[in-house]
């Protein structure tokens, strides 16, 4: 603008006034948009966040347009004189419009007039407007301004007034992006952090250090405390994608709980509608996840071929970060799985070692013909996300053909037989060729050797596969008759034949049994053909189908071999097997799988059946022709039965010595209970006492095992035991701990006498004591002990003199046997002869004892006859592996099975551990019923 | 009224329309029913080739004919239907095509069409047995045929099973059936299913037991199967060995013996009192006497009346609407069944015993199973001078027994002794029963002097026990050697088919 001086001067007056007050009224409105907007926006909501900022926008956007507004009208001449001077005088400022115009029109246009005319003219019209009332006219307006400014600052003031927090609070609210304000402020003083670690880990509570990184289990339960800073606000903790809100804790202060799941950074936040505001300070965890259980086997990974071992020993050792719940044995093979439980935990131990053998007779082995992978498993107890499981590396076994340990054990056997079959022939055709001289040696040394392959067959384990101790015990009492002395009489040669026979009829039956077993197995590998040949053709997975298909049918080929070998029945079965087995392979060949699976099914249906192919009959039958031409049958030795029937009555006469022992022992706990023990009731009470004061100087359990002080401390243990016994008048058992404790003690004097740590250290004064004072406890507990089984023994004198007379006749059942187990048919090892021939004299002792009423004497002589009794029951002919103990769980379970395998003592370390296994299992019984038995079992281990 | 006569006619003509199909159909099922009992599959075929072939009731005829042919798979598919399947016959049928199919996939079919003889063997190792079976069809066939006056079409189907399991998956008798009455064979479904000799530890007299199935064949044909069981079995007990020249020992077992043994002791089964059939029996005696009553009975029968009547028994049994046969009896011979029991009966009674008849069947003393037992297993060792010492002593002990003077001659064998051999069989005379090994070495005896009784006495060996390396080997079996010696080598027989048969028995395997 070329603006003259004059107007110059009124445009000031008029912008000094008005233009400052308007200001200042706009930036009171801001404020006021911002206080009040603050309030709105700490809802928190969209809309009450948007509506905030709408306002400040908008006095923003006023401000901007009137500064647009103003430096457009004072530059512009006709604008300035609109503003400036019209308001107050306004025909003068219409002249001065006219002749602004006219100036501008000449400066255009010079042919309208002189430019100067016109400015000039329009300086004159200026001059004419008097200063004083465009000062008047601005300063009214500027007053306006001025009152407005000053309601829009009360108003402002007022709002910040009203909560000067929130207006921060809104402030950072209405500045939120994405859900979190930009400021962070805080909420909480005193903060407490304690971290509570999963029930199942069974650790203690931790406090934590705010703010600094913590690791912790996955699963923990976060606490944390605080004494909120300012009243109602809606606190969180939040790791910004959950959040859990603190509660009063009823103390003044607030507490939030947050299950850590995950690594994170925590945050305590005020949540104001969808926006959080959140505190400095983070709270920081790393969580450790449960790990899988790790389990190491003994040199695993590795391959074992089954026929080459006779046990596959797996030592394991697992491990898990927190704890152990379960040990499994895991056998895989094919499709198929079997899981056995080796330890059942309490979640507590974290580490586990243990071992286990597989025989190549398990069940599961024996069925199977695939390479069967074994795993030790272990698994953990995490509940947060399920159990985990651990595997070792596997020990893969490669099985025997199924069949081959039969048919091996079959096939040498029937060796052994042969040669008893040449020592026959020598005898009668070739012994008399042999000068005279030479006879007797020669044939002493062609019976060493019939009686060597015998026994070496009966030794022998054909991939796993024992002769079962009935055969073998058979086998071997009819190599003893071969060897004694001829008796008057006696024919050389019929005593050969006749052990000849019954070692052939023996074999044919184990035969026949084994054939049966192993066709059974068979045809569960005809069902695993069938199944692939299925698979094959069902399923998507053809080439798993065809090889399983294919390795069932090579299994099959080696199987049917092995079964043609086992006798009679098994070249039958072995017979059908061949021919069903070539549909089978030439269907597959042909690639029709529906009827190889068809065939397949057949042959497994048929195998599952192992009678002979014509039933029970050895010859056809009535269609035609006539019945039975030619049956020339008969049972040409009946030595196996015989000696099975020996073997059921020694069996039989081992249950009823078990019944009778468990009779005496009846009698005499029924004659103790019987005994007053008043009169001593007193004194046993007084000497309880006694006892527990010795104890006192003797340190309590908790010192390092092994050392004197822990030696002292069970000894403690022991004295106690002893004490509240008698006070019960539980004499037998005060007696047996009273021992317990001197043996305890002397342990601790050993050990104190040459300390090798603090722990050995004890008054070696202070255990002699201790030790004077049990025995002479003890003393007078044995004594009325004594005193107790005397009078108990004249009590049960009727009933003693009574099982005594059924002793005698079981003593005369035993020598019977024994006569008959030396010789014939029925001949028994001369081991188990010899038992049963020890427990004969045995039990004629305890039948005197007991007709003398000497009723502890007989019940100690009774339970040796017994040990020996069962060692020399030996069990069947036709007892497989198993059947003996099975029949014993069947027939009431009177005994404890002894199937299990016993390690040989030259496996020092499985021989110790089966050791301390049984000890162990000794010490958790305490049935009543059981205890003789495991104690006679214990017996015979020790032996 | 003329209205009412015409509408009348109408409705009438309108019935007649809807319901000719359906009597159309039934006759035509009836007659497919008919033709597949009667074994002519060929009309079979081409009726039910004109019939709907969406009948759910020909469905069930299908499956039938499907197993007459053997075809066990396709009579699976066919009964697999639910509408069959959900009948009782249908869904018995359809368990027996499943049985039927897995015991027969895979089999080896040897179809002669010269001979109109189909031969499944479920063992390919009984291929060499084929010939054998051909032959024994063949004879028995036309030698039957013409006894009954039936001729059966051809090809005659043969299942050859390996073990009784099989036999009653192929031929749906109960096992335990089997088991029990020890059969071994069985003419169903219009086919033989028969049991391999090879299930048998000594074989069994499998060339009568075709004979007889293919009888009972026929007798289905010739009576539509309404041939009661008493007939069926006594007809077919009667042909079993009237096909083939008379044999040694085949009066051995006389049936009117065992029979009346069983009437006057009581034991008696009853002619018409077997039930559903022989083999279903409780035990292998009762099975036994009811063959022998049955047999006894029809022997009578035929002897009083003549084959004639038998002939005209049989027709009037097919032309028969009811099952009772006792109507057919009394309209060819004017007596009813209960009569002819009656008269049996009398007849057995009054006959004179012949104590020389028995059911053959011998229990060993404990002393002879112990000499036979040390005998096997010394010859089995090679140790044949030990064996012959136990089997001379066994044979003194029982000496009709050929199986003992067999096992004597053997022995002798290994020992190289062929003259004593032949001592120790002994003659025909000499035994009481048809023994596979006995008359293998006695053809090997009779070889140079009568190769025409030399073969004969072969022919009886494989009759019985085929695969027996002394029968197939024509008495040239391999011999056990003593420990450490070189086996020896054995010849084989120069006839084509006994060379196959004789190889088959020494190398098992090579099939």
């Amino acid at each position: 603008m070329d603006a003259s001086p004059i107007l110059h001067r009124l445009a000031s007056a008029w912008r000094g006034r008005v233009g400052t007050a308007s200001r200042q009224a706009l930036l009171a409105l801001l404020l006021l948009a911002l206080f009040a907007g603050a309030h709105l926006a700490r809802l928190g909501t969209p809309a009450a966040r948007g509506a905030a900022a709408g306002a400040l926008v908008l006095v923003l956007l006023a401000m901007v347009l009137r500064a647009i507004r103003w430096r457009r009208d004072w530059l512009d001449l006709e604008r300035t004189l609109t503003r400036v001077v019209t308001p107050s005088h306004p025909e003068l400022g219409e002249r001065a419009l006219r002749a602004a115009r006219l100036m501008t029109r000449t400066r255009a246009r010079p042919d309208l007039g002189s430019e100067e005319l016109a400015r000039l003219h329009f300086e004159r019209t200026l001059a004419r407007i008097p200063l004083d009332a465009v000062t008047d006219s601005a300063e009214g307006r500027a007053r306006r301004y001025r009152l407005v400014t000053l309601g829009l600052v009360l108003s402002a003031l007022t709002a910040l007034v009203l909560g000067p927090l929130s207006v921060l609070e809104g402030v950072n609210v209405l500045l939120a992006w994405r859900g979190r304000a930009p400021v962070p402020m805080p909420w909480l003083d005193a903060v407490e952090l304690t971290a509570q670690p999963p029930s199942y880990l069974r650790s203690s509570d931790r406090r934590l250090l705010p703010g600094l990184l913590s690791r912790l289990p996955e699963g923990t339960l976060l606490t944390v405390r605080g004494r909120p800073l300012f009243e109602g606000r809606a606190l969180v903790l939040s790791d910004g994608r959950g959040e859990v809100p603190f509660t009063s804790d009823g103390a003044g202060g607030v507490v939030a709980r947050w299950t850590l799941q995950e690594s994170t950074e925590l945050f305590v936040a005020a949540r104001f509608g969808s926006v959080l505001i959140l505190e400095g300070e983070v709270l920081p965890f790393v969580a450790e996840p449960d790990g899988s259980p790790s389990v190491t086997v003994e040199d695993a990974p590795r391959t074992v071929e089954l026929a080459d071992v006779g046990r596959v020993e797996i030592r394991y050792e697992a491990e898990d970060d927190h704890g152990l719940r379960q040990v499994d044995l895991v056998l895989r093979a094919g499709d198929r799985e079997e899981r056995r439980v080796l330890l059942r935990l309490d979640g507590t131990s974290r580490n586990e070692r243990g071992g286990h053998a597989l025989s190549p007779r398990d069940e599961f082995l024996r069925r199977m013909f695939l390479p069967v992978v074994v795993t030790v498993e272990a698994r953990d107890d995490d509940p947060i996300n399920g159990p985990k499981w651990g595997s070792s590396e596997p020990i893969t076994l490669i099985p025997s053909a199924v069949g081959k340990p039969e048919s091996d054990r079959y096939r040498a056997l029937a060796a052994a037989r042969d040669s008893l079959v040449d020592y026959a022939n020598w005898r009668v055709h070739e012994k008399a060729a042999v000068p005279a001289e030479k006879r007797v040696k020669e044939d002493k040394l062609r019976l060493e050797r019939a009686l060597g392959e015998m026994r070496s067959a009966v030794d022998e384990v054909y991939a796993g596969a024992g002769v079962p101790n009935g055969l073998r015990s058979f086998l071997l009492g009819q190599m003893r008759v071969l060897e004694r002395p001829l008796r008057a009489g006696e024919s050389a040669e019929r005593r050969t034949d006749d052990v000849l026979l019954g070692v052939d009829a023996a074999l044919r039956g184990l035969g026949t049994r084994d054939a049966r077993g192993v066709s059974k197995r068979l045809a569960d590998v005809a069902e695993e053909a069938a199944s692939g040949a299925r698979q094959a053709r069902e399923t998507e997975k053809r080439s798993v189908g065809m090889a399983r298909l294919d390795s069932a049918i090579e299994a099959l080929d080696a199987g049917g071999v092995h079964l043609s070998h086992l006798g009679l029945l098994g070249a039958d079965l072995g017979g059908v097997l061949a021919a069903d087995l070539g549909r089978v392979r030439r269907l597959r060949d042909a690639d029709d799988l529906f009827r190889a699976e068809l065939a397949a099914r057949h042959l497994a249906q048929r195998l599952a059946r192992p009678n002979p192919s014509f039933g029970s009959a050895a010859q056809g039958g009535v269609e035609a022709g006539a019945p039975g031409m030619n049956a020339t049958s008969g049972s040409a030795s009946e030595a196996a039965q015989r000696f099975d029937q020996l073997a059921g009555e020694l069996e039989e006469l081992a249950e009823s010595h078990a019944s009778e022992i468990e009779r005496v022992q009846g009698a005499l706990s029924d004659a103790e209970r019987a005994v007053e023990l008043g009169p001593i009731e007193e004194e046993a009470k007084r000497r309880a006492q006694a006892l527990r004061e010795a104890l006192a100087d003797l340190p309590q359990s908790g010192d390092e095992p092994g050392s004197a002080r822990a030696s002292a401390a069970l000894a403690r243990e022991h004295t106690g035991s002893m004490a509240q016994s008698l006070e019960r008048l539980r004499l037998d058992e005060a007696v047996q701990s009273g021992k317990d404790a001197l043996s305890a003690l002397e342990e601790a004097e050993r050990r104190a006498k040459a300390p090798k740590s603090p722990a050995d250290w004890l008054d070696g004064q202070s255990l002699a004591d201790a030790k004077q004072k049990i025995r002479e406890q003890q003393a007078w507990a044995e004594k009325q002990l004594e005193r107790l089984r005397a009078e108990a023994e004249r009590r049960a004198s009727d009933a003693l003199r009574q099982s005594g007379q059924r002793e005698s006749e079981l003593a005369r059942r035993a020598g019977n046997l024994a006569s008959r187990g030396k010789s014939g048919e029925t001949a028994l090892p001369a081991d188990a002869l010899e038992a049963l021939e020890r427990a004969e004299q045995l039990m004629r002792d305890a039948s005197r004892a007991l007709a003398e009423g000497k009723g502890e004497r007989a019940l100690e002589l009774q339970r040796q006859a017994q040990r020996l009794l069962e060692q020399s029951d030996r069990g069947r002919t036709t007892d497989d592996e198993t059947a003996r103990a099975d029949r014993k769980d069947g027939e009431g379970a009177r005994e404890l099975r002894t199937g299990g395998e016993v390690p040989d003592k030259k496996a020092n370390e499985s021989a110790e551990a089966f050791r301390r296994r049984v000890l162990r299992g000794l010490s958790e019984r305490k049935d009543d019923k059981l205890a003789p038995a495991v104690r006679r079992y214990a017996e015979g281990l020790l032996q | 009224m003329k209205r009412r006569s015409v509408l009348l006619l109408i409705a009438s003509l309108l019935v007649i329309a809807m319901t000719a199909p359906n009597l159309g159909a039934t006759v035509s099922n009836q007659a497919i029913a008919d033709a597949i009992t009667e074994l002519d599959v060929q009309r079979a075929r081409t009726l039910l080739d004109k019939a709907d072939p969406d009948s759910p009731s020909l469905a069930f005829e299908r499956a039938r004919l499907a197993v007459y042919l053997g075809d066990c798979d396709s009579a699976q598919a066919i009964a697999s239907a639910p509408t069959l399947r959900a009948t009782p016959e249908g869904s018995s049928l359809l368990e027996l095509a499943k049985r039927c199919a897995g015991a027969t996939a895979g089999s080896v079919v040897v179809d002669d069409v010269k001979a109109g003889l189909w031969i499944r063997l479920q063992d390919e190792a009984d291929r060499a047995l084929v010939p054998f079976i051909v032959d024994v069809s063949v004879r028995a066939r036309e030698r039957i045929g013409r006894d009954l006056g039936v001729d059966l079409p051809r090809p005659l189907r043969i299942d050859l099973v390996r073990d009784l399991f099989s036999l009653s998956q192929v031929s749906g008798l109960p096992l335990e059936a089997a088991e029990t009455t020890g059969t071994v064979a069985v003419a169903r479904w219009g086919r033989i299913t028969m049991v391999s000799p090879r299930a048998t530890a000594l074989g069994y007299p499998w060339e009568d037991t075709l004979a007889h199935e293919i009888t009972h064949l026929m007798l289905s044909r010739a009576t539509r199967d309404r041939a009661p069981l008493w007939l069926q079995e006594g007809v077919a007990k009667r042909e079993e060995s009237r096909w083939r020249e008379p044999r040694p020992f085949d009066a051995a077992l006389d049936h009117s013996e065992v029979a009346r043994a069983a009437l006057l002791s009581g034991r008696s089964v009853g002619v018409d009192k077997i039930g559903p059939s022989i083999a279903m029996l409780p035990t292998p005696e009762a099975a036994s006497i009811a063959f022998s009553e049955v047999t006894s009975f029809m022997n009578y029968w035929i002897e009083q009346n003549g084959n004639a009547a038998l002939a005209l028994l049989l027709r009037d049994l097919k032309g028969l609407a009811s099952e009772d046969p006792s109507a057919a009896m009394r309209s060819v011979t004017g007596y009813d069944l209960p009569a002819w029991i009656a008269r049996w009966q009398v007849f057995l009674r009054e006959r004179e015993p012949n104590p020389e008849s028995g059911e053959g069947s011998v229990q060993a003393s404990r002393d002879l199973a112990r000499r036979i037992r040390l005998g096997d297993l010394a010859y089995e060792r090679g140790h044949a001078a030990l064996a012959a010492l136990h089997h001379d002593l066994a044979a003194k002990e029982m000496p009709q027994e050929p199986s003992l003077r067999y096992r004597a001659a053997r022995a002798r064998l290994a020992l190289g002794d062929e003259a004593a051999a032949q001592a120790a069989l002994g003659e025909p005379k000499d035994v009481r029963s048809l023994h596979g090994g006995w008359f293998a070495l006695h053809g090997r005896g009779l070889r140079t002097e009568d190769p025409v009784a030399a073969q004969r006495a072969f022919g009886l060996g494989v009759s019985v026990d085929p695969l027996a390396e002394d029968v197939a080997c024509q008495g040239q079996a391999r011999r056990p050697v003593p420990p450490g010696t070189a086996p020896r080598s054995a010849p084989v027989p120069p006839d084509e088919r006994w060379r196959a048969l004789c190889e088959s028995v020494r190398n098992p395997l090579a099939n």
